[in-house]
């Protein structure tokens, strides 16, 4: 039966269920209801479920729930079970690590951090555990592991920040709190203190290739819709037979640009921009404060950054002011 | 399921909405001046249409007459302003009653309920607003003598910081520990007392930095770990100084650029001038809150402190008010010399001061043919000519009547009805209320006999 559809379809089959391809290897049943979804249909396909969970699924979701609970929680104790405050201050409540006297240990109380690695605790399982459904998904199907691996570079950022680097500092009063201004706080307060992260030259290509990832995405996207006309939305036929669609999408890009990507070429350069993303993102934190101090400084140092003449006559600092004898 | 989306779609519609209309947002176009050495992109930023608010400057008082008898050999009990002369004392007297209590009048302080003799007794100190007064007079004598470097030229008076109110309109109090802090978390300082979005930046640092000395150097000067020194100091500890900057900048209403050099905060090397004028503010006002402020605590009844048992204390908002100079540098202290007896002087710091460009628009100097406030004075020995009360016209500030227009009996301004509750709070500002502050177990501290009242005039007791 025809399972594919574009933005453009004005018709909805309601035909009977597809059932889809047979796993490679065996499987566990698949559980959910099934039914078509006229608004589902109309950005996708219309068919939800069937539905596969699967133990490491379940074991997710429930850890999951589990670290949402205990940081809602202990915001809403943060305003002693107030609900209106609770909204009206949710964006200012947080769930903070411990403080960096307890070092590396976990075991801290509760109230000073100890729910702090309850909540990241069952966060970090449920969401490996999510990644090793996609992982085990994809194997059953036959599939590469092109999402797996994408997933695991996302994860490899989120460890770093959380777990990596401060293990390797020795305290996790390094590592971001749970809350929505406070992770923001967070943020710019690690920047500031080790010296401009805008001069972390992995920071500077994991935006390159965030940036880039959003620019790829329109213009394959962009260029796909337009030659949806040719046939072009078929995009695994025009990869080995290539037709209309793909020249004329391939020529455009010539012309415009001097140089086009094939239809299978794309997806490869997206995919290594989003993974690129997340993986230089991981590596500029694990070098902060383990490698280098001060962004700016090894900018530099390395001749990506000016250092200004100074402006304003040298004045009379007190000691108190500086430290280590630099001004 | 079918009208889902378009549920959804008003939802979202409305919480656009919310967020464009409620929060207090600056419409563009700001005033951008670029203000630092080329190529530096030191720019500081202003939004013309934002209110600020208490921006009234108070009218000065007429001019006292110059000599007369002072004020220890017209007054008993006069321990910090005994060698001026009783005039330029009577003239401070009103301005404090306009600049601290216009609605409590002399009662604020001083016990108007007449003695066994039918007199007040003005040398009583009985109310402890009276002691607190004598210790913020030698604190703003201190901030003026000792801390021009700071706020020269203009200096400091009482209304620097009270603008009319009891309490100063911002001050800041320790947080109390939550008590439901058995097993769950605590949330921090900020939490329990930020009430709008551009609140929400809390207190947490200021006891680090601004009543202890902490170093606040947080970063490295070099670019490799181990290159030099202490290295880098811990990210909790630089997120209490990162909020409390964000509270300068809001307290001066003026962006990271007017100090520092944002690719390159620690750096003195790229900063500008205006950073060390923060610098002598921060120990300034540690200077305030060490020294002046928290000895002052057992001063204070219980209802007067926060809710810890701290005393108020003061930070940069506390003057500033979201003006980069408090009243936008209108300089209060030449209408009032006697609260700084050696001038107001920036000292060595002088150089510094005379390279900083203003970045905020102020109005032209002082003009005595501006507009003339009439005010009422005390008449002794007698009136100065009403012109000399002429306050200039600052732009962005508001030049309004006096802070209060005192009318009635010979000493100009209004006592209180005594035994009547009088409050603190104005309209839009709640504060603490304020019971009539007499304390009871207090003796006159100097043991004498209450004093009889002076007929102004004569200067002698009737």
């Amino acid at each position: 039966m025809a399972n594919f559809e574009t933005i453009y379809t004005k018709v909805q089959v309601r035909g009977p269920f597809d059932p889809g391809v047979s796993p490679v290897r065996p499987t566990e049943g698949r559980v959910g209801s099934k039914f078509f979804s006229y608004w589902l249909g109309a950005i996708g396909d219309p068919q939800v479920g069937p539905f596969y969970l699967g133990w490491e699924g379940l074991i997710s979701i429930v850890l999951g729930i589990t670290a949402i609970e205990v940081i809602g929680l202990n915001m809403f104790a943060q305003v002693n079970w107030d609900p209106i405050q609770f909204v009206r201050l949710l964006p200012f409540l947080t769930l903070d690590p411990p403080a960096a006297k307890y070092g590396r240990s976990p075991i801290v109380p509760l109230q000073d951090g100890g729910w702090w690695f309850i909540a990241g605790f069952c966060l970090t399982a449920s969401i490996l555990l999510w990644w090793l459904r996609s992982f085990r998904r994809a194997r059953a199907l036959g599939m590469g592991m092109h999402v797996s691996y994408a997933f695991a570079s996302a994860i490899f950022l989120y460890l770093s920040l959380g777990y990596i680097r401060p293990m390797i500092l020795g305290n996790f009063g390094e590592a971001p709190p749970f809350g929505i201004i406070t992770h923001l706080n967070w943020t710019a307060t690690i920047s500031v203190l080790y010296g401009n992260w805008y001069y972390n030259p992995f920071h500077m290509l994991s935006i390159v290739f965030l940036y880039g990832s959003t620019m790829l995405f329109a213009m394959h996207g962009s260029t796909i819709l337009a030659v949806a006309r040719f046939g072009g939305e078929r995009e695994a036929e025009e990869i080995v037979d290539r037709g209309t669609a793909a020249e004329r999408a391939g020529l455009f890009w010539r012309w415009t640009m001097g140089f086009n990507a094939t239809y299978e070429s794309i997806h490869r350069w997206a995919w290594w921009f989003a993974i690129l993303t997340t993986l230089c993102g991981g590596i500029g934190v694990l070098l902060t404060g383990t490698v280098v101090d001060n962004w700016y400084l090894w900018g530099v140092k390395h001749g990506i950054a000016r250092q200004y003449p100074a402006a304003y006559p040298a004045y009379q600092l007190p000691p108190s002011a500086f430290k280590d004898g630099v001004q | 399921m079918r009208y889902l989306p378009y549920v959804a779609v008003g939802g979202a519609l409305a919480v656009g909405a919310f967020l464009v209309l409620f929060p207090e947002w600056d419409r563009p176009p700001l005033v951008a001046e670029n203000f630092g050495p080329a190529g530096q992109e030191l720019v500081a930023l202003k939004d013309p249409r934002r209110v600020i608010p208490y921006n009234v400057i108070p009218a000065a008082l007429p001019a006292a007459p110059a000599g007369g008898p002072l004020a220890k050999d017209v007054y008993r009990n006069v321990q910090v302003l005994g060698d001026v002369p009783a005039a330029e004392f009577d003239r401070l007297m009103v301005a404090i009653t306009q600049w601290v209590a216009p609605k409590q009048g002399c009662g604020f302080c001083h016990n108007l309920k007449p003695g066994a003799d039918g007199a007040v007794n003005y040398a009583d100190d009985a109310m402890y607003t009276d002691k607190v007064a004598r210790r913020m007079i030698q604190m703003t004598m201190k901030i003026n003598t000792d801390w021009g470097n700071h706020v020269a030229p203009s200096g400091v008076v009482c209304y620097t910081c009270h603008r009319g109110e009891n309490v100063p309109p911002r001050v800041w109090y320790k947080q109390p520990t939550p008590e439901h802090s058995g097993i769950l978390g605590k949330p921090r300082d900020w939490q329990t007392n930020a009430r709008m979005i551009r609140d929400f930046f809390p207190t947490a640092g200021n006891q680090q930095w601004l009543v202890d000395d902490e170093d606040a150097n947080l970063a490295s000067n070099a670019a490799m770990v181990g290159e030099r020194g202490s290295g880098v100091a811990a990210e909790q500890t630089a997120e209490s100084l990162y909020v409390m900057m964000m509270q300068w900048s809001q307290a001066l209403d003026a962006n990271c650029d007017l100090c520092h050099a944002s690719r390159a905060l620690q750096s003195w090397h790229e900063s500008t001038p205006y950073r060390m004028d923060g610098l002598w503010g921060q120990y300034m006002t540690q200077d305030i809150n060490k020294n002046f402020l928290i000895p002052a605590t057992n001063l204070f009844p219980r209802n007067m402190l926060g809710q810890v048992g701290d005393i108020g204390k003061v930070d940069c908002y506390t003057c500033h008010l979201q003006h980069q100079k408090p009243l936008g540098g209108y300089n209060v202290i030449e209408h009032y010399g006697i609260l700084a007896p050696k001038g107001v002087s920036a000292g060595p710091d002088q150089g510094l001061r005379d390279i900083m460009r203003p970045t905020e628009v102020i109005g032209p100097a002082y003009d005595p043919t501006a507009k003339v406030v009439e005010v009422s004075i005390p008449a002794w020995p007698a009136p100065a000519p009403v012109a000399s009360g002429a306050v200039p016209t600052v732009k962005g500030v508001q030049v309004g009547p006096a802070v209060v227009t005192p009318t009635g009996e010979q000493t100009g301004v209004t006592p209180a009805r005594i035994g009547a509750p009088v409050s603190t709070s104005t309209e839009g500002t709640p504060g603490p209320v304020v019971q009539p502050p007499v304390d009871r177990d207090a003796t006159p501290d100097d043991g004498k006999p209450p004093m009889k009242p002076i007929d102004p005039s004569t200067g002698k007791a009737p």
